[in-house]
Order: structure tokens, then sequence, then C-alpha cells
């Protein structure tokens, strides 16, 4: 009950940002040169027919008119008409944002444990050489720039060794996959595809591994420090010194310790990897939310740029509060 | 007398210089075959004469071609410069007259001279040119089951004048401005009446005279929507060569032969499969994995490593796409004509044509396209030549100048022809700014009218100079990017209206040339060729000149 | 208790040994930024017209790029582009950032508020995505990357700023120094603006990293740099339909700078956070 009621003060903290977000990213694509209506019509068009068309995506109303339409619209699930496609945008956003989550809920998860088991590790070994080189090994990952290291991995993966396929499509189509989410590893297992699921895993090996490089660092460090510190501590100490089995100090202690700051961390990193997933994609054509989110931007297509970056906002903000929430839950200490 | 409007303001000739543009990062490229064995157009259909597809190899799978974006609409009525879409649109719509085929050179293209009815049985025209009757066949059906006939030919052309259609403007050019100039005369008769005889009417025609299920459109119109755009918008038309089996929006498009197409030379593959690959590199590697059979996007950089790569040919044959950079006339400093000409003499057009193409480009002479009818070596006196360049500069008065030199961003080889430019001009004191634009800013600022230089890469679909001048060279033109305006090029224009003879014609478009040679509104680079690479066993290309691939003369073995 | 001890200084040590390999790294990339013009052949916009695309070797050390251009030394120059502009960057960011931290921390009150809450709809956005629709705002061009970047990066600093104001502002030292007649402004120079630079000393380093690596990115994308303007995510981007065909030289090299350049100033942020957390203890 109280995490309730803790849930809804900090989600009803939300909706000024949110509010916020939605007229800055409004005013901020109506400001950006260029005309999204030019794009679409023919070189013979008409000003009548530039009006056509302006009217009927509702572009002819007042600034206010169409904002009101817009917040209007958003109630009811509406995220408008993209100029481009004609298609629903909301429709055509259901498609791009299953594989972009399945590359950054990978990523984040496989960075996650990787990070839990060599953080703690880390903590264990303390100031010798493989705590060293573990934390500086992260440290390198997150200096790498990962559009660059993207490119790399698919030079010396796939143009050299040979063992990863090519960096075009997430299915190899000769398995006839039929997409539900759009995630193509959780339709496969949906529809009970093999070869679709194991050609799936193969063209996500390299994206995949290619963000865990990147984020895994920061939450190394998390990791290793709450490690440290319970290391450190005095319950610590006196269960060690009671003789108590390593697995149960790990267990008992150090992970849910390490957890602990974790959430917060992670939903850091999580925002951090979207913008990371832009680059990823359009590296492995992965044909995401970010490069549809990107194209939207490069033609002005405003209802496009004002959803992608809408649901973006959104994400990050409710990673932060289920961050949160983990962390009160986790933790003792935090009064709900 | 012409009575028709001088094509005047917006809205004058229509979609005609279909630029090439690229927009996921490849040409989007005409190709001749490279003679594949076996598959000639002229091979005649064995056994049933109205079966198509099954003529030579029955092709055991489907041919599978990758596209650079999805298209942007079905409606051709009013889609906007969308290339794929145009391409497709030859294929699915029904076109009642096309070109034929002819072999030059060890390949095959289009015929322009040589147009032929293919879903109409005639078009002809009577003794004064003005009057042309279209005759259709009977009994040939749309998929919804409904008859192709005069009606529809009708309703289609009506839409295309009340609504202002993209074919409308073309259709100024020969005269039919109204629809009442369109009439029905029976069930498959229609007559088309021209306010003035013309040159061009077949190769218009050939472009417009596309055919929508007009019961099937009546079915889905609204009041506010009395021509059904919205559904046409979403909806693929029916009864062309191919018919559209499934279209996932922005990832594939799946073709399978009209087995109801009338006449004998049907569709050769009996299923295609287009897929969305916008990058260029994607597609090269799909298609040295053997993922795709044709690829239509890939870039220069990549064109030139697969030509030596194993199980791809690269078909290859010369075209009238010019490269160019248009030159604003109005912004200065370029509307003073001496500054234009020190640019043309700074632009290393050899270098380009070695770096950029490999070699394979034309050098051209004049601002008319090499393969038109009326070339003239005389039109284009301009070669790189630093020195000159400086001297005519120093002749205007003017030491060194800045400006911008505008391209579009997604285009890798626009990018490095601007650099290759800006390098050369430097030299001369001509310093250019490199302005990559997005598809958006750039429409917006070509509508402004305020980009002193760009960056045009595309071709004419009309193999005609008047059809050239009423496009890019007239005052209010379409593609007139240079706000280019000549008094006595206007004159000309109007008095080709008339003129049918060829040897007549030829000697306006030579006094055309001569002005053009002086006022310089273009730096005309190079004609580069058409480059597509293919899987080996893919067999049955015929160039199109208009840029837009025939695919039912494909068919892959194996 | 050895254990700790030794802890405690393997720490430091630690500490000491990044910090070290940062500023060598550093060391070297600013004799490339300083010496780049003698350290190659070619301008870093000279076309070699017969060389695109050449392989490393002979005139070209790290071959040309698809317009002809030398890698090594565009790879050379770009390093003082990249880190000309991430350094500007960061410093305006935390100069603008400090000074609406201050106010903000100080004032307290509704400017406070309005300000955190401004703050809070500019972290609502992933950085990234922030400053790829400011920079396609603003366009491309040196000035405007530096005010993107330094944007993105300003609420950070306004944060911490603000923090430490806001805890120094109640103790007595302060109001002693206040009572006894320093004005607003003498009181923060003197006493609030030290304290506050501590953290603020740790992080920008690796803010600088974090600066070049959104520079590459943006520009990569295309929203960065003027064409043909060498810089390392520019180059990386032109060089990035090379690598399916085998060619390593036109996107390789200019990463790896970059990386080596980030790696100095991480190793650099993370030697000094180091040594002041043991400090701490």
């Amino acid at each position: 009950m109280r995490v309730l009621r803790f849930l809804l003060r900090r989600l009803l903290q939300l909706v000024p940002v949110l509010l916020g977000v939605v007229v800055v990213t409004f005013l901020l694509v109506r400001v950006l040169p260029g005309d999204p209506i030019r794009t679409i019509l023919g070189p013979n068009a008409t000003e009548a027919d530039a009006a056509a068309a302006r009217a009927r995506f509702g572009l002819d109303q007042p600034l206010w008119r169409q904002f009101l339409d817009y917040v209007g619209g958003l109630f009811t699930g509406d995220f408008g008409t993209s100029i481009q496609s004609g298609t629903s945008v909301g429709a055509e956003m259901a498609v791009r944002i299953g594989p972009t989550m399945e590359l950054v809920v990978i990523a984040l998860t496989v960075a996650l444990v990787l990070a839990v088991v060599l953080g703690i590790w880390s903590a264990r070994n303390a100031g010798r050489f493989g705590d060293h080189t573990v934390r500086v090994a992260a440290l390198v990952g997150n200096s790498v720039p990962e559009f660059w290291l993207g490119l790399v991995l698919i030079l010396v993966g796939y143009s050299v060794l040979g063992w990863f396929p090519a960096p075009s499509g997430r299915v190899d189509p000769g398995t006839d996959l039929t997409l539900i989410t759009g995630a193509d590893l959780l339709d496969a297992a949906l529809t009970a595809n093999g070869p679709a699921f194991v050609s799936a895993l193969e063209h996500l090996a390299l994206p995949v591994a290619t963000l865990v490089i990147a984020i895994v660092a920061p939450l190394l460090r998390s990791v290793r420090a709450s490690a440290l510190e319970v290391l450190a501590s005095e319950a610590y100490t006196a269960a060690a010194a009671h003789g108590l089995k390593d697995r149960l100090l790990l267990r008992g202690y150090l992970v849910r310790a390490a957890l602990v700051r974790l959430p917060a961390l992670a939903a850091l990193v999580f925002g951090f990897s979207i913008g990371s997933t832009v680059l990823v994609e359009y590296v492995f054509s992965w044909q995401g939310f970010g490069q549809w989110a990107l194209r939207g931007l490069l033609y002005r297509d405003y209802p496009v740029v004002q959803a992608s970056v809408l649901v973006i906002a959104l994400f990050y903000v409710v990673v932060f509060l289920i961050a949160d929430v983990v962390h009160a839950i986790l933790d003792p200490r935090v009064r709900i | 007398m012409p009575g028709f409007s001088h094509p005047h303001g917006p809205g004058s000739p229509a979609l005609s210089r279909r630029s090439i543009l690229q927009l996921g990062g490849g040409v989007a490229l005409l190709f001749a075959t490279g003679c594949a064995a076996g598959t000639k157009a002229g091979d005649p259909a064995p056994a049933a004469s109205t079966a198509p597809g099954g003529s030579d190899a029955p092709a055991a799978r489907a041919l599978r071609i990758a596209v650079g974006s999805y298209l942007s609409s079905w409606d051709q009525d009013f889609v906007g410069f969308d290339l794929t879409a145009l391409m497709l649109y030859k294929n699915v719509f029904p076109y009642m007259i096309d070109y034929g085929v002819t072999s030059v050179g060890g390949g095959q293209i289009l015929d322009t001279e040589a147009i032929a009815p293919t879903f109409a049985e005639s078009f002809e025209p009577d003794a004064d040119n003005k009057v042309w009757t279209l005759k259709l066949r009977r009994g040939v059906k749309f998929a919804s089951g409904n008859e192709m006939t005069a009606e529809d030919v009708k309703w289609s052309k009506d839409r295309a004048f009340a609504a202002k259609a993209n074919v409308a403007g073309i259709y100024r050019l020969i005269g039919l401005t109204k629809a009442d100039q369109v009439e029905v005369v029976d069930d498959y008769t229609v007559r088309f009446t021209q306010a003035f005889p013309s040159a061009l009417t077949r190769q218009i025609q050939a472009i417009s005279l596309y055919v929508f299920d007009s019961q099937e459109a009546k079915k889905h119109i609204t009041d506010d929507d009395p021509w059904a755009k919205e559904w046409f918008a979403k909806n693929p038309p029916t009864g062309g060569y191919f018919n559209v089996d499934k279209a996932v929006q922005g990832q594939e498009i799946l073709l399978s032969a009209n087995t109801g197409y009338p006449g004998t030379d049907g569709a050769k593959s009996s299923q295609i499969r287009i897929t969305v690959v916008p990058a260029a590199s994607n597609q090269r590697l799909q298609l040295q994995n053997g993922d795709i059979d044709i690829a239509l996007g890939i870039g220069q950089r990549d064109i030139k490593d697969l030509k030596t790569t194993p199980g791809i040919k690269v078909i290859s044959a010369p075209s009238n796409n010019q490269l160019a950079i248009q030159m604003s006339v109005t912004t200065a400093p370029f509307d003073d004509p001496a500054v234009r000409k020190a640019l043309a003499q700074a632009v290393p057009y050899e270098q380009i044509i070695a770096n950029v193409y490999g070699g394979d480009a034309r050098p051209t002479r004049s601002i008319v396209p090499l393969d038109m009818p009326g070339y003239s070596e005389s039109g284009y006196p301009y070669t790189h030549d630093v020195a000159k360049a400086k001297e005519t500069l120093a002749g205007a008065g003017k030491t060194s100048i800045t400006s911008e030199l505008v391209f579009q961003t997604d285009s890798e080889e626009q990018q490095q022809i601007a650099v290759l430019v800006q390098s050369e001009a430097r030299k001369a004191g001509i310093e250019l700014k490199l302005t990559p634009l997005d598809p958006a800013t750039l429409a917006e600022r070509r509508e402004k009218k305020n980009i002193p230089l760009q960056i045009t890469l595309g071709q004419l679909w009309v193999n005609d100079v008047e059809y050239m001048l009423g496009t890019s060279f007239t005052k209010g033109a379409n593609l007139n990017y240079s706000n280019y305006v000549n008094d006595e090029i206007e004159k000309i224009f109007e008095e080709s209206h008339t003129v049918v003879d060829e040897a007549e014609r030829a000697k306006l478009w030579l006094r055309v040339q001569e002005i053009m040679a002086e006022d310089v509104p273009w730096v005309v680079i190079c004609q580069p060729n058409f480059n597509l690479p293919v899987r080996e066993e893919v067999g049955g290309w015929v160039q199109p000149m208009d840029g837009l691939a025939r695919l039912r003369y494909l068919s892959v073995t194996g | 208790m050895k254990r700790r001890v030794r802890e405690a200084g393997g720490k430091r040590g630690f500490a000491s040994s990044l910090i070290i390999a940062g500023s060598a790294i550093l060391a070297l990339v600013a004799v490339a930024v300083v010496f780049a013009p003698m350290l190659s052949a070619w301008g870093p916009e000279e076309i070699d017209p017969l060389a695109s695309l050449a392989a490393p070797g002979g005139a070209h050390p790290l071959g040309t790029d698809l317009n002809g251009m030398d890698v090594w030394s565009r790879v050379l120059h770009a390093a003082r582009l990249d880190v000309g502009i991430a350094v500007a960057a960061v410093a305006l960011a935390v100069v603008a950032g400090s000074l609406v931290g201050l106010v903000a921390g100080y004032r307290g009150g509704w400017p406070d508020d309005v300000l955190m809450r401004v703050l809070d709809v500019f972290q609502a956005f992933p950085t990234f995505i922030l400053a790829l629709a400011v920079a396609a705002l603003l366009g491309g061009g040196t000035a405007n990357l530096i005010a993107v970047i330094a944007l993105v990066n300003a609420p950070a600093y306004a944060r911490l700023v603000r923090a430490e104001v806001r805890s120094v502002r109640e103790l007595p030292f302060v109001e002693a120094s206040r009572t006894s007649g320093s004005s607003f402004w003498g009181v923060l120079w003197r006493h609030v603006l030290p304290n506050s630079l501590t953290p603020v000393r740790v992080i920008a380093p690796l803010n600088c990293g974090w600066a070049m690596l959104t520079l590459a990115g943006l520009s990569f994308l295309g929203l960065g740099v003027p064409v043909p303007t060498a810089e390392w995510g520019a180059m990386i981007s032109l060089g990035a339909g090379d690598v399916v065909a085998g060619r390593w030289w036109t996107s390789v090299p200019p990463g790896l700078f970059l990386l080596i350049c980030v790696l100095g100033f991480s190793l650099l942020g993370e030697g000094l956070q180091e040594r002041a957390d043991s400090t701490r203890r």
C-alpha cells in the first residue's frame, strides 16, 4: 500500500515534466528550418496542392489549436499521422519499438549480469592485479565510440572471421518469421520457429556486444563500490569471522547490497544507451526506433519527431521511477 | 494556332525531370542488359500465346530485388519525388501503351521511337495528328473482376484534370487541358482531341495513359474525397503486368505475374519479392551472399568492387542521366554570366569522371543530353582550365568570390563531387562553402529559390529538347532551379509545339544550344553510365530510358 | 587492520598510476594537436587526385579515403578540432552551469524552483537525443557545436554546484562572514566556490571525454562539422561504407585515436576520483 502511494506521488510529479517535454518538442520541431510538406509534393505541385496537404495534416491551423489537437489526441492514444508515409504514427512506432527494446533490454541484462559478477569479484580482489585489469578494461570500454566499435566488430566478426552474419537485417529472411511484437527473438520463441530463433541470436550478437562493452563500466563501478562497502562493514567481517560459507556470504550480503544502488544507475545507463542505440542501429541497419526517429527528424516529420521524443522521455522517467521503487524495496533504509 | 495556355507559373509542365535522388544511399539505376544468355525480347513465346511467364526457363523461384526505400504512396496521380514508387507503378498499373525493345550494342534498351500498345489494342492519330483514338482490348479485367473499359480511362483522366494530378501538367504540353477533350466513343474506344498536333504525343501518353479501376474506386468515394485519394494512396492498383500480393509498409512488397494480361509479352517471372534495404553497403552484402538478385541502390564506391566479384555481373550502359551544377542566375555572384563561365572553367571534369565514376561516365559537350536528337558538340565549350577561369573572373572585375554549393545530405556521390569541385574552384579564386541539405530543408530552399549552386543528377522522361525546355529552361518550369529565363528560348519553345518536321526541329535545337553556350546556366559535368549490379543468374534486362525498370522482362535461372 | 592499510595505500598507488597514464596519453595528444602540420606530409583537406581509397603505404602512411585525402594527416588534424571543441564546450558548461547553480542554490525560493523544473525537463531527454535536436536546429559549425555540447552538459554542473551551495550556505562561518559585513558575492567567491569546485574538478575530465564522443557521434550522423573538415566522427562516417569491402584504414585509425584520447581523459578522471575517494576515507 505504501509503495502504491509512493508510486502515485512520484507519478504526479512526472506530469509537469512530461508536459514540459511535450511543449518543448512541439515548439522546437516547428522552429527547425525545413518544410515537411514540400518533401511529399511533386515538383509540379501548386500552392493549392501545398495548402491542401497542409490542411490534411492540420498544419494550417493556428499554433495553439494544433497543440491542443495534438495533446487531445495523446489522451486517446493517437499520436497523429506521419507526413511522410501517411500512416498512423502509433502503428509505425509499434513496429519499430520491438527491435529496439529487444536490443536494449538484452544488452542491459547482459551488462548487469557482467557488472554484478565482475564487480563483486573485483571487490573481493580489491587492490590486486585482477581488480585493476577489470577496472581499466571497463574504462576502455566506456571510452570507445560505440558506432566505431560496431564497425570494428563487423570488420573482425564478419569480414575477417566470418563467424557472424552480415549486418543487414535482424533475421535471415529464409526462416519466414512472422512478426508479432517486432522483437525477433521473442517472436521466434512465441511462434516456436527454431531456425529463426537461432538466426535472430546470431544477428543480435554483434550489436548487443557493442552496447554491452559501451555501458558496462559505470555499472561495474557502482557494484564494486557497494560491494567494497559491504566487505568493509562490521556485519560482513563478523559473518566471515564466524566462518560462514563463501556462497552464503555472497548471496546473503554482497549481492543484495551490490544491487541496492544498481536500479538508479541502471536507469541512468538505460537512458544513455537509448542515445547509443540510435548510433548502433544505424551501423547495423537494425530498422529500429532510433533510425525511424532520426529519419523523422531529417524530414521534419513533426508527428514522428514529437512521438519519438515523447516516448523516449516517457520511458526515461518511467524507468527512473521503477528504479526508485526497486531501490526502495531493496534498501530497508529508504523510507517510502 | 496554339490554343493552349503558355505554361506559366506554378502547375506548369510536370513531373518530367525525374532527378534521381538518393535517399538511402544509392542512385536508382538504369541498366541495359549485359546479354544474359538465352533471354532476348525477340524470343518467340512458346505454345500458349496468352500465358505469360512461361516462356523460357520457368522461374523456379521468386526474383528478389532490394530497393532503398519504401514507396510513399500508391497513388500515381499525386505522388511526390519517389523513384521507387514510380518504378513500381510502371509494373503494377495497366499502361495502355509503352516503349518497344530494341537491341543496341549488344544490349537491349527501350525504344523511344517504337511506342506500341500493350494493354490497349491500338492508339492511332487521325490525319492531322490532333485527334488520337485509343482502342481497348476486350475482356481485360482488373483483379476485382471488373472489366477494363473506356469508362475507366475517362474516369482516370477526369480525375487527373479535376484534381490537378501530376499528369495534368504533362498533358498541357500536348494540348490537353480539359476533361471534355477526352471522350468516350463506345465501351472500348476513347478519343483524345488535342488543341494542336504535337510531336510529343506518343511519348507523353506512354507516361500518362495509366488506368484506375473506376468501378472499385467509386465504392470509396466520399463527399470530402470525390476522387478516392485516401483509398488509392494506401491501396495498390491492379490490372498491370504484376499484381501486388502483399505489401508490408516499410519492409517488402510481393508481386505476382498477372495471368490476365492480354498480350503475348507478359511477365517472365511469376513472382517478384521487393525488400527495403536502406543502407547501400547492406544491399551489397546481400547481393554478394545471394540473398537478393538485384540491388537497386548501390553507390559508386561499391560498384567498382562488385565488377570483379564472382557471381555478380554489373550491367552497364550509357544513359542520358545528366550530372550538373545548376547556377541560380538571379543570385549574386552568379547573375553575372562571366562568373558562371569562370566556374565552368574551374570544374575538374576529368577528375570527377575518373575518381567518382571510375571512368564509367561520358564527357559531354552540350546542355542537351548526348543521346537526345539534336545534340550538338558546340553546346558547351568549357573545359577544365584553372588559368582561364582566373582570367575570366578577372574579366568580370573580380579576383575572388565566395558562395555556397548545395547537395543532398545522403548522397555520397554528390559529396565526393562537391569536395572535388570545391578544391579546384578554390584555385581559381572561387571559395565555395559546402552545404549538405536534408530533404525538407532542400525542398524549402528550392521553393524560396535562394540556392546559388546546387548539384543535380537526373534525366528526362521524354527524349526531346522541347520537353527539356518545358521542364527546365522556361519561365516557371518546375525543374528550373537556376531561375533561367531567356526571351528567345521562350519563343523557340512556343514555336516547337507546332513544328513536327524533324529537320526543322533540329534547326531550332541548334539555336537553343548556341544560346545556352553563351548563357551557361548550368555547369554540365558528365553523363554517368548506368550500372546495375545483379547476380549472374539474372537475365532479360532492358534498359529503360526513363530510369524505371520494366520488371516484366526479367527472369532468374537456378 | 593491515589489509586496510594496504588497501588504502594501494588505492592511492592505483590512483596515481591512473593519473599518470591518463596524463601521458593527453600529453601525446597535445603533441599531435600542436605539431600536426609538421608530422604529416599532406594537408588535411588536400586531395591526391590519383589516389582514392589507396591502401596504406608509399606516399600515404595510412592510405587515403574516398575523397583522396590522406588519412594520417586528417587523423592528426582532427585532434585539434575534437579536443578543442570538447574542452571549450566543457569549460563553457562548467562556467554557465556553475553560475546557474550558484544563483539557484543561494537565492532559493521560486527562482530556484523554476530553474530546477527547467533542468528537469532538460534532463528528461537522453543527452544524445537532446544534442541531436539542438544540433539540427542550429546547424553545424564549430561555435554551434560548442554551444550544443555545453548546453547538454551544463545541467549536471548546475545541480552539483547548487547542492554544494545549499550545504555550505547554512554553515556558521558563512553566516559569520556575512554578519561581519562581506557581500553576497564576496562570500560566494571566497567560501562557496572553492568547496564546490572539488567535485567539478573531478568530473570535468571525464566530461571532456564524453563531450568528444558526443561530437563524434553527431558528426557521424552528419549533424556536426561541415564537410569535408577533418574530424574523427566524420571520418568514421565516410569510412563506414568501406568496412564491408574489408578496407579498414578509412575508419579504424580515426576511431582508434578517438578511443585513445577519450581514454586519456577517462583515466585521468578516474584517477582523480579514486584519489578523492581515498583521501576522504
